[in-house]
């Protein structure tokens, strides 16, 4: 049935695209209202994102954006959704770490495909995860840490299977081979306070969640997970700059950037690359991430793809290191 | 602290401030009357509008949609067995049979009452006890949290209705429900038979209104004369002695659902329950719950309302969101360029002052636009039954898909609302089974969460509030069915004496 | 003769219980062997019992089952209480069936159609077949609150609560 419809309307398109010529209509662009799907429920990290670049991104397209959310299965059910949307550049997806990273390498039968389903328009920003211990923790550095979690067992929290706190956790395990045991809660709401009252012992908890706690000093950051130190905790470490072999070159971040379904004109790509490039530099936007201690990214549809390559094979790694999987 | 708190008055009474209250409580009762549209979606469909509002005008419109919303849901749980918000599900158990006997207004009323005094009681443990409370959010860890869920479980024997086994199996079956989808510690499937759309469990809200609403939809087109149900509803006024008998049970809830609030991830609708079970269990004719007992809206309405100033404690105190809405409350702040937590009573104490002014009033606003809200929503109970039900039906799908956007929702909802008739029919009470469903996760997430964090049995037994849930869910065990066994034994003597005679 | 009829709703009462109650322990015990095992995916290595996936499962089933029979020897020996049971074919519609069954198609419309016709035209549809179905007669009633307030509810969701409801072959115009 929806086959047959999407069959009609792809036909009906390609009538179109010959009568009118592909410029025609990515010059009329946008027309009407544009969706952006996010696959989260409304409220969550995602959801107030897609909601802030769908505020600031309808000043710079002077058309209606609204967020539609399609949450369900850990998100895999909105991507598959917008996979399947009618490639026309008035529905968008907010891709993030789970989507286009973590779910390809969990799930094992996803519904979409992360590459060929999706034409990527632009990165836009990024969150480093932080390893955290309660502030009454006698660990003082990440290698501290791990000479106690290779002697006696520890436990870590996170915000559910297949988060990105959740894989950070099993890298560090899987590589460091120490003895920690997964703690999953529901979301990171819930899994701050065990860590606060000291019911876990350690959390690679995304920045935004824990970054308060951070600054009144209940929870002590011991290392960020990504490449660079984080401008909002610079005196940080990372933890591939400690002196241990087994965690050089770890990279574990959450990341955020639009998509669109795959065969969306390139000259609508193009508009909404340039209309976001306006978006990521606004005073807004610019707040925004600095509030979540997050790094604004942006860059071309080009170097996205690149990204989520190099994003599904890095966390694929992790996957098979760790053995995680949903059936 | 005085020139705090005074500068924190001239910050909070504008125009706008006032203007964002108001129209946030409204907005919230409305939605929050519709099924389907919850307290949390209208929050988040307001969120965009504070971008531009500054701090305390947008805090204060969301925390307004909020409260407007926890209170509307009791609207339509009154008037047509389909509770607007979840929290409002244990308003049906009361308030539905007193809408059929032509007090809807009487119920509305009631609810709305307690709705304002709970909010208002919860606001004054906000302003005052926040510090204080606040570390119960995190003396509750996993063990902890598990006997709380017991001590919530034993509430079933209250709301079993005719048959206390047939309701412990509903109960049973709810918590079985619950299990449904990705296993949250290995994610693994259960349940879920490869289905995409199962595999984050049945939807809450789909199964909530199939469950209640829909029988009652079946039930009118079944039956030979449709039962003479709910009748004008503005004759009905609760007279100052059913409000007194009730207070009691408004002030109870009200802080049961204080506690319950300050406990993150608990949630409203299991201390709409809790209260309820309470009211019930000490009152002097338990016979009348269900049934249309006024004080059974009172104490659960009590109950939720509770909730709604008390999650903003560990939110304000600890920066903790302990539910999805304080969950976008908390991004809004932080779009605001502040940081809900112990750092924003230093640096920012007078927005605090400002925003605590505006909850206080939002008690106030929220009685003045639920009494209007309930004129206009309550001539709903003079459309004729036969008109009336088809837009119901309507509510229930729309409803239903507007949670996930998916038609699959709408046959969950269609499912359970089958299972509803069905158990409608042979005398199985739905509440135990609402209650199941909705503890379940809870109860099964702490129990494996203490075991993962502990080798050690002795977790379960590790500090005195494990001890003290203990003592209560074994003392309302024992309490609870020894008055269900005396009230069956009582009843079959009347039977026999009415045999023989 | 009251008597009399109180001892066959007794009986009736009784034997449904029973009914009732041989018909959950039946379905706990299927549930036990064959739906759990098939359903649920344990992994190998599980460190505690109560971490098992199944756990939680077999111990509501067997919970299920156990109270079904204690539920089945209540109403085998105590003596019934007649009189809350009403019957339960008291009351119905002289044609209940036939309209038991219209309202299952038309909840089924509601189920399977939008996608194809979109929420608007459904609800229409249904709306008015119910209206009728309840006995309205009214032309003005029947069209009037049959089309009014679907629409009005449509627009709502849609733009107000921004709600995606299917819009169906009308999709360009909606």
């Amino acid at each position: 049935m929806t086959l047959s419809r999407r069959t009609i309307i792809a036909a009906a398109g390609a009538v179109s695209m010959l009568a009118l010529g592909t410029s025609a209509m990515a010059q009329d662009y946008p027309s009407k209202r544009i969706t952006i799907i996010v696959p989260y429920s409304a409220g969550g990290a995602t959801d107030i994102l897609a909601r802030q670049v769908a505020d600031s991104l309808s000043q710079a397209l002077d058309e209606t954006v609204t967020v539609e959310n399609r949450p369900g299965a850990g998100a895999t059910l909105g991507t598959t959704q917008a996979a399947k949307a009618r490639p026309d550049g008035y529905t968008l997806f907010m891709g993030q770490v789970s989507s286009h990273g973590i779910a390809p390498a969990v799930y094992k039968n996803l519904q979409y495909d992360p590459v060929a389903d999706f034409a990527p328009i632009k990165l836009l920003m990024s969150i480093p995860n932080v390893m955290v211990v309660n502030k009454d923790s006698p660990y003082q550095s990440a290698a501290e840490f791990l000479a106690a979690a290779q002697s006696e067992g520890k436990t870590f929290g996170s915000s559910g299977v297949g988060s990105s706190i959740h894989l950070s956790g099993e890298m560090f395990k899987a590589r460091t081979k120490a003895d920690m045991t997964h703690v999953p809660f529901r979301g990171s709401g819930e899994a701050v306070p065990a860590l606060l009252a000291g019911d876990v012992d350690v959390m690679f908890d995304n920045l935004p969640s824990a970054m308060p706690h951070i600054q009144s000093g209940a929870l002590r950051a011991l290392a960020v997970t990504t490449p660079e130190r984080s401008d909002k905790l610079a005196d940080v470490p990372t933890l591939d700059e400690l002196d241990i072999p087994e965690l050089d070159g770890f990279a574990a971040r959450s990341w955020f950037g639009l998509l669109a379904p795959a065969g969306t004109d390139e000259a609508i790509v193009a508009t909404l690359s340039d209309a976001l490039d306006q978006v990521i530099v606004s005073d807004g936007f610019v707040k925004f991430a600095d509030t979540r201690g997050a790094q604004i990214e942006g860059g071309s549809p080009e170097a996205f793809s690149d990204f989520i390559a190099s994003e599904l094979s890095s966390w694929k790694t992790v996957v098979d290191e760790a053995g995680v999987t949903v059936e | 602290m005085l020139e705090n708190i005074a500068t924190g008055f001239e910050l909070f009474f504008t125009l706008g401030n006032l203007m964002a209250i108001t129209a946030g409580v409204c907005l919230g009762v409305v939605v929050g009357a519709i099924p389907g549209l919850t307290a949390t979606m209208a929050v988040a469909l307001a969120l965009p509008f504070t971008f531009n509002l500054d701090p305390v005008t947008g805090i204060l419109l969301l925390v307004g949609v909020y409260k407007g919303g926890v209170f509307g849901g009791s609207i339509t749980a009154i008037l047509i067995r389909a509770p607007g918000t979840p929290a409002a599900a244990c308003t049906i158990l009361d308030g539905y049979p007193l809408a059929q006997k032509g007090q809807a207004g009487k119920a509305l009323n009631m609810a709305l009452y307690a709705s304002c005094i709970a909010d208002f009681l919860s606001n004054l443990s906000l302003i005052f006890f926040a510090s204080l409370i606040a570390g119960l959010a995190l003396a509750f860890g996993p063990p902890e949290y598990f006997w709380l869920i017991c001590f919530s479980l034993t509430v079933v024997i209250s709301i079993s209705g005719s048959s206390l086994t047939k309701g412990l199996i509903s109960g049973l079956l709810g918590l079985l429900t619950s299990t449904i989808g990705l296993d949250l510690v290995y994610g693994t499937q259960r349940f879920t038979f490869d289905n995409f759309n199962l595999m984050g469990g049945v939807s809450y809200i789909p199964l909530l209104i199939g469950l209640f609403a829909l029988p009652e939809v079946i039930d009118f087109y079944v039956r030979k004369v449709a039962p003479v149900t709910v009748k004008t509803a503005d004759k009905s006024r609760v007279t100052l002695e059913e409000f007194k008998r009730s207070l009691v049970s408004i002030i109870r809830g009200s802080f049961i659902g204080v506690i319950i609030g300050t406990i993150p991830g608990a949630g409203a609708t299991a201390a709409a329950f809790l209260s309820y079970g309470e009211a019930r269990r000490t009152s002097k004719s338990p016979e009348t719950f269900g049934k249309g007992n006024i004080e059974g809206v009172a104490a659960s309405e009590a109950g939720n309302n509770g909730v709604a100033g008390a999650t903003l404690i560990p939110l304000l105190a600890l920066g903790i969101p302990g539910d999805v809405v304080t969950a976008v409350i908390l991004g809004a702040f932080m779009l605001q360029g502040l940081t809900p937590g112990p750092l924003m009573f230093q640096d920012n104490i007078t927005i605090i002052y400002a925003i605590f002014i505006g909850i206080m009033l939002s008690s106030v606003v929220l009685l003045g636009s639920g009494k209007l809200a309930i004129r206009y929503f309550a001539k709903i109970a003079d459309i004729p039954r036969h008109i009336l039900l088809p837009v119901v039906l309507m509510f229930c799908v729309f409803g239903s898909y507007a949670v996930q956007s998916q038609m699959f929702d709408v046959g969950v909802m269609l499912a359970f609302g089958a299972l509803g008739y069905v158990m409608m029919k042979i005398h199985m009470a739905a509440a135990p089974f609402l209650m199941g469903f909705i503890l379940g996760p809870l109860f099964e997430d702490n129990l494996r969460r203490s075991f993962l964090i502990s080798e050690d049995i002795t977790i379960f037994f590790r500090s005195p509030i494990c001890w003290i849930f203990i003592a209560i869910t074994v003392l309302s065990l024992y309490v609870g069915v020894r008055r269900e066994l005396r009230a069956t034994r009582a009843k079959r003597d009347a039977i026999r004496a009415g045999g023989a005679r | 003769m009251s008597g009399n009829t109180t001892r066959t709703d007794a009986h009736r009462g009784r034997r449904r219980e029973i009914v009732f109650a041989a018909l959950t322990l039946a379905a706990s015990v299927l549930f036990a062997l064959i739906v759990i095992p098939t359903g649920v995916t344990t992994p190998s290595s599980v460190k505690h019992l109560p971490l098992s996936p199944a756990f939680l499962p077999y111990l509501l089933t067997i919970a299920i089952g156990l109270f079904a029979l204690i539920h089945m020897l209540e109403a085998i020996f105590a003596p019934h209480i007649p009189g809350e049971d009403e019957d339960m074919m008291s009351g119905v519609h002289p044609r209940w069936k036939s309209r038991l069954l219209m309202l299952c198609a038309l909840l089924l419309v509601y189920l399977l159609v939008p996608d194809r016709l979109g929420m608007l035209l459904t609800s229409v549809l249904v709306t008015v077949a119910l209206l009728a179905i309840g006995g309205e007669r009214r032309p003005v009633i029947l069209l009037g609150v049959g089309i009014t307030v679907p629409l009005l509810v449509y627009l709502f969701f849609a733009h107000v609560a921004q709600v995606p409801l299917p819009t169906g072959i009308f999709e360009d115009w909606m």
